[in-house]
C-alpha cells in the first residue's frame, strides 16, 4: 500500500524522505545519471571530432 | 556494442548550419545580452522557449519522431523506461554540436563552451504514463552542464514531465514544463536539487539530449 501511495504523490521533497532515501537518491552514480547509447557508429564520432575542433567563425 | 542499422541520414529540408539565422528565431539572434538568460537561483539554469524559428522547428520536431521509430533505441530497463539513441540526422548534428550554437551557448552561460569528448548528442523519448525522479543533484558528473531541448511538436502543461527545481531549503522554487521549442539547460553540483514529475498517460516526449562543459572566458 506504502508503494502504491509512493508511485502516486508526484513528487515527494527530500525533506520527506527518510535519510536514507535522500543518501540514495543524491548519491547515484555517473553511470545511472548519465544514460549514454550502447551502440553509436564510428561516423558519429569522426564527425563529432571535426565538429569540435571547428573554431571557425 | 556494434551500432548496426545505426547511421548518420541528411534531412535535405533542414537549413545549413553555417548560420544562427537559419536555425535560431530571431529574437535569439539579435538579441545584445544573451546572458541575461542565467538564472543563479537556486542554482545556475537557464529557459529559452521559441528557440528555433518555427518551420526549423516543425521540420526537425518531424525528423526527431521519424528517428524514434527508425533507430533501436536503447531502453532502460526500470520503472520508467526511458528510450534513447544517438542523434543521427544532420545538419542537426551540425548545429547543435558546432562552432555557431556552442558561441551562443557560450554567451548565454557566461564562459566558453565545448563538449565532453566521451559524449554524443542523444534522442530521448519518454511515453507516458511513467513515474517521476524524487529530488536529486545529480552531482558528481564529469561535465558542468546538461542542456535538454524539447522536440515533440506540441505539449499540454496538463501532461506533467515538468522539471522542478529546489532551493536549499528543499521548497519547490520553480516548475519547469517541457514545451516543444524549449531548450532548458541546469549546471549539476552539490546544490542542484531538482526532480521530475509524472509523466501523464499518451504523453510523448521527446528531447534533445547534450553534456557541456563550461570554461572561462
Amino acid at each position: 500500500m506504502d508503494e502504491m501511495r509512493d508511485r502516486a504523490i508526484n513528487i515527494r521533497p527530500a525533506a520527506q524522505c527518510s535519510p536514507e532515501e535522500s543518501k540514495l537518491e543524491r548519491t547515484r552514480s555517473e553511470e545511472e545519471i548519465v544514460r549514454r547509447p550502447t551502440a553509436v557508429p564510428d561516423a558519429l564520432w569522426a564527425l563529432l571530432r571535426q565538429l569540435d575542433s571547428d573554431t571557425a567563425s | 556494442m556494434m551500432a548496426e542499422g545505426l547511421d548518420i541520414r541528411i534531412d535535405e529540408r533542414l537549413p545549413r548550419a553555417g548560420s544562427l539565422s537559419n536555425w535560431l528565431s530571431s529574437a535569439y539572434v539579435q538579441q545584445t545580452n544573451p546572458d541575461e538568460h542565467l538564472a543563479r537561483v537556486p542554482f545556475e539554469h537557464f529557459v529559452l522557449p521559441e528557440l528555433l524559428r518555427s518551420e526549423v522547428f516543425s521540420i526537425l520536431a518531424e525528423t526527431c519522431l521519424e528517428e524514434c521509430q527508425r533507430t533501436p533505441l536503447t531502453t532502460d530497463h526500470d520503472e520508467r523506461g526511458l528510450r534513447y539513441a544517438p542523434l543521427l540526422r544532420r545538419p542537426a548534428i551540425d548545429f547543435f554540436c558546432g562552432t555557431i550554437f556552442r558561441r551562443f551557448l557560450g554567451s548565454v552561460v557566461c564562459g566558453r563552451v565545448a563538449r565532453p569528448s566521451d559524449s554524443v548528442p542523444q534522442l530521448r523519448r519518454l511515453i507516458g504514463p511513467a513515474p517521476g525522479m524524487r529530488p536529486h543533484t545529480d552531482s558528481g558528473v564529469s561535465f558542468s552542464f546538461a542542456t535538454f531541448f524539447f522536440v515533440h511538436r506540441s505539449w499540454n502543461d496538463g501532461q506533467g514531465g515538468e522539471t522542478v527545481l529546489f532551493d536549499s531549503d528543499v521548497r519547490e522554487f520553480k516548475r519547469i514544463p517541457p514545451r516543444a521549442n524549449t531548450l532548458y539547460g541546469m549546471f549539476l553540483s552539490s546544490k542542484s536539487l531538482h526532480a521530475v514529475s509524472q509523466l501523464a498517460d499518451n504523453a510523448d516526449r521527446i528531447l534533445i539530449y547534450q553534456e557541456w562543459m563550461r570554461f572561462p572566458e
